[in-house]
C-alpha cells in the first residue's frame, strides 16, 4: 500500500525501489550499529546472555518486487485503478516469494551466523527451544494451508494496492 | 538422576529458611540466614502476571549496608542467567529496613536472590517465591472514563479529518466549496464513521478474546477427594480443574522428604491436629493408614511441590469416626489444644515475664521433620 501510495502520489520513476532501499539499509544499519554498545537484561526470565544490544532480523528482501512494480508502473501507467491492483498485486506477492524463500533457506543455515545477517543472536526472553534458536522450520500438518494462506495474501495484496493508488490519486489533488 | 538434582535444588533453596504461608493468602513471610545476617523477609506475589513483587527486608543484625535482589526462575535455563539486579530503598531513619519491587514477567516457581553487603563482607539469600495469576484487576472507574473521552475526542477527529480531506482539502485557494464537494465530504464522513464503528467493535471483540485467554490462566489449584476405606485407610486422589499445560500430577518430588506433607485438623474447634505423610500409589493418588483419631469433622490440607519448584496446597474434607489406627511413625506428629470459642483461641502461653494470655495465632510448634507451625 505505501508503495503503491508513494509511487501514484509522487510521479517519481523509482519510488518504491528508493522506499524498499531505505528501508533495507536502516535495518542492515541497527544489524551492524546495534551490537557494538553493551547492554543487559533489566528483567527475567533470562534465557539468552545478552551482553550487548541484539540486532533485529535481517530485513526482507523487499528491493526485488519494488524493481518489479517501478518497472511495471512505466508500462501500466494509463491503465484503470482496479486493473492495476489486480496486476501490481500478485506481481509483488510472488516476487517476493521467488526471492525470499531460498533467503530464508539461507538464513537458517549456521553460515548465515555473522555480523551481517546476525542470525546467532536472539533477545534475552527467547527460550533456547524456540524454533529460530533451533533454526528450525515450522512446518503446518494441513497441506492446503500454503495454499490457502497464498490465495488470501493475494486478495489483500490486490485490495491493498488498490487502496494505495487512490491514496495516492487523493494526495496528487491536495491544495491546501 | 534428573529427579534428584530437582530435589537437590529444593533443599538447597530450602535449608537456611523457614517459611510460611497461609492458604488463599498469596503472602509468603520466611526468615533466612545470609551468611552472618539474619533477616525476617516479606514477600508479596503480584496477583497479575507480569506484575510487582513488593518485598521486604528487616535485618536482625545492625551494620547492613546494601541488599540487592533479583527475580530468576528456580529451575532451568534461566536460572542460570540473572538479570541485573535492584538495589532495595531504606524508605525511613531505620537502618535495619529495607523495601524493594520486582517486575515478576511470567507464571511458575521463581527465587529471589538477596544479595547482603554489611560490615562482616558479602553473603546471599535466596528464597522461592511461586507467583501466578490470581485476580484480573479490574480499570479504575476515573481512569475508564477519561480513556473513553479521550477515544470519543480522537474518533470524532478522524472523521473530521476524513471529512476535511476529501472536500475542503482539494478546493484551490480562495475558492469556495461547492455542492458537490459537500456532498462528497458528507459520504466520506460517513464512510469514515462506519469504518470506525467496525474497527471499535472489532477492537472490544479482540479484547474479549484476550481478557477470556488471561482468566484461563488465573490459577487453580489441584482438587482432592479424601475417601476413609476399611481398615482405617485414607485415599486421597488428586484432580486437575484445568489450569496451565505444563502443570503435571506426575512430577511431585519429595520435600523434607515426602512427596505430600497433610496436616489435619478437626473443625472448627481447631482442637486436633495431625501432620501426616500418606505414600504415593500412583500418579495423582496416596494413601495413608490413619493413626487413632477421635471422631469428627476434618479438614485436610495437603502440601505438595512440582519439578519445577512450584508448590500447592490442596485442600479437602473428611469425617470420621472414632478411629482405632497405627501408632505414628517416622516423622508424623499430633498436636491437641483448647477448642476455640467465638473465632479466636485463648491459650496459656510461657513467657519469661509470667503467665501471659496470648492469641494461638503466635504459638509455634517446631514439627520432626523440620516444618514450623503457627
Amino acid at each position: 500500500m505505501c508503495l503503491a501510495a508513494t509511487s501514484k502520489a509522487s510521479g517519481y520513476r523509482w519510488a518504491a525501489t528508493s522506499i524498499a532501499a531505505l528501508y533495507t539499509a536502516s535495518i542492515i544499519a541497527f544489524i551492524v550499529i546495534l551490537p557494538l554498545f553493551p547492554a543487559e537484561p533489566k528483567l527475567g526470565p533470562v534465557y539468552q546472555p545478552v551482553t550487548h544490544f541484539v540486532p533485529p532480523q535481517f530485513p526482507l528482501l523487499l528491493l526485488v518486487p519494488s524493481v518489479l512494480l517501478d518497472l511495471l508502473w512505466a508500462r501500466t501507467d494509463g491503465l484503470s485503478k482496479m486493473f492495476n491492483a489486480a496486476l501490481r498485486g500478485p506481481l509483488f506477492l510472488f516476487s517476493l516469494l521467488a526471492i525470499e524463500w531460498p533467503f530464508a533457506s539461507f538464513l537458517m543455515t549456521p553460515a548465515s551466523n555473522n555480523r551481517l545477517f546476525a542470525t546467532g543472536s536472539h533477545p534475552f526472553s527467547v527460550p533456547p527451544w524456540a524454533p529460530v534458536v533451533l533454526r528450525q522450520f515450522v512446518r503446518n500438518e494441513q497441506p492446503l494451508t500454503l495454499i490457502k494462506g497464498l490465495g488470501i495474501s493475494t486478495v489483500c495484496a490486490v485490495v491493498s494496492v488498490w487502496i494505495g493508488l487512490t491514496v495516492g490519486d487523493w494526495m496528487r489533488k491536495i491544495q491546501q | 538422576m534428573k529427579r534428584w538434582k530437582w530435589l537437590l535444588c529444593v533443599l538447597v533453596l530450602f535449608s537456611p529458611t523457614s517459611g510460611y504461608a497461609h492458604v488463599g493468602s498469596p503472602d509468603f513471610y520466611a526468615e533466612g540466614q545470609a551468611g552472618p545476617y539474619k533477616m525476617s523477609i516479606v514477600l508479596r506475589p503480584p496477583l497479575v502476571i507480569p506484575g510487582v513483587a513488593e518485598i521486604e527486608v528487616r535485618t536482625e543484625s545492625p551494620g547492613v549496608s546494601n541488599i540487592t535482589i533479583t527475580p530468576m526462575p528456580l529451575t532451568g535455563e534461566a536460572a542460570k542467567h540473572p538479570p541485573v539486579p535492584d538495589t532495595m530503598e531504606k524508605p525511613s531513619k531505620d537502618g535495619q529496613f529495607f523495601v524493594g519491587h520486582l517486575w515478576i514477567m511470567g507464571a511458575g516457581s521463581w527465587q529471589v536472590r538477596f544479595v547482603v553487603n554489611g560490615n562482616k563482607g558479602e553473603a546471599t539469600l535466596s528464597i522461592p517465591l511461586p507467583a501466578t495469576a490470581i485476580a484480573t484487576q479490574s480499570m479504575h472507574k476515573g481512569l475508564g472514563t477519561l480513556l473513553a473521552v479521550l477515544g470519543i475526542v480522537l474518533l470524532l477527529g478522524m472523521v473530521g479529518i476524513v471529512g476535511a480531506a476529501s472536500s475542503k482539502a482539494m478546493l484551490k485557494p480562495g475558492h469556495t466549496s461547492s455542492t458537490t464537494d459537500t456532498r462528497r465530504g458528507r459520504v466520506s464522513m460517513a464512510i469514515a464513521s462506519l469504518a470506525l464503528m467496525v474497527a471499535v467493535v472489532s477492537g472490544d471483540h479482540w479484547w474479549a478474546v484476550d481478557a477470556a485467554e488471561y482468566a484461563g490462566n488465573i490459577y487453580k489449584p489441584l482438587q482432592m477427594a479424601s475417601v476413609l476405606e476399611s481398615g482405617g485407610v485414607l485415599d486421597l486422589k488428586l484432580r486437575d480443574p484445568g489450569w496451565l499445560r505444563q502443570r503435571n500430577m506426575d512430577d511431585l518430588i519429595p520435600d523434607h522428604d515426602h512427596e505430600m506433607h497433610l496436616y489435619v485438623i478437626r473443625w472448627p474447634d481447631m482442637d486436633v491436629l495431625f501432620h501426616l505423610h500418606p505414600q504415593p500409589i500412583g500418579t495423582g493418588e496416596f494413601r495413608l493408614a490413619l493413626p487413632s483419631m477421635p471422631s469428627g469433622h476434618y479438614r485436610l490440607y495437603a502440601d505438595v511441590i512440582h519439578a519445577s519448584g512450584f508448590p500447592e496446597t490442596i485442600v479437602s474434607e473428611l469425617t470420621v469416626p472414632k478411629v482405632r489406627g497405627v501408632p505414628l511413625s517416622g516423622d508424623d506428629a499430633e498436636g491437641e489444644a483448647a477448642p476455640v470459642t467465638s473465632g479466636v483461641a485463648d491459650c496459656q502461653h510461657e513467657s519469661g515475664a509470667g503467665v501471659t494470655k496470648q492469641n494461638s495465632g503466635e504459638k509455634r510448634f517446631e514439627l520432626p521433620d523440620g516444618y514450623t507451625m503457627i
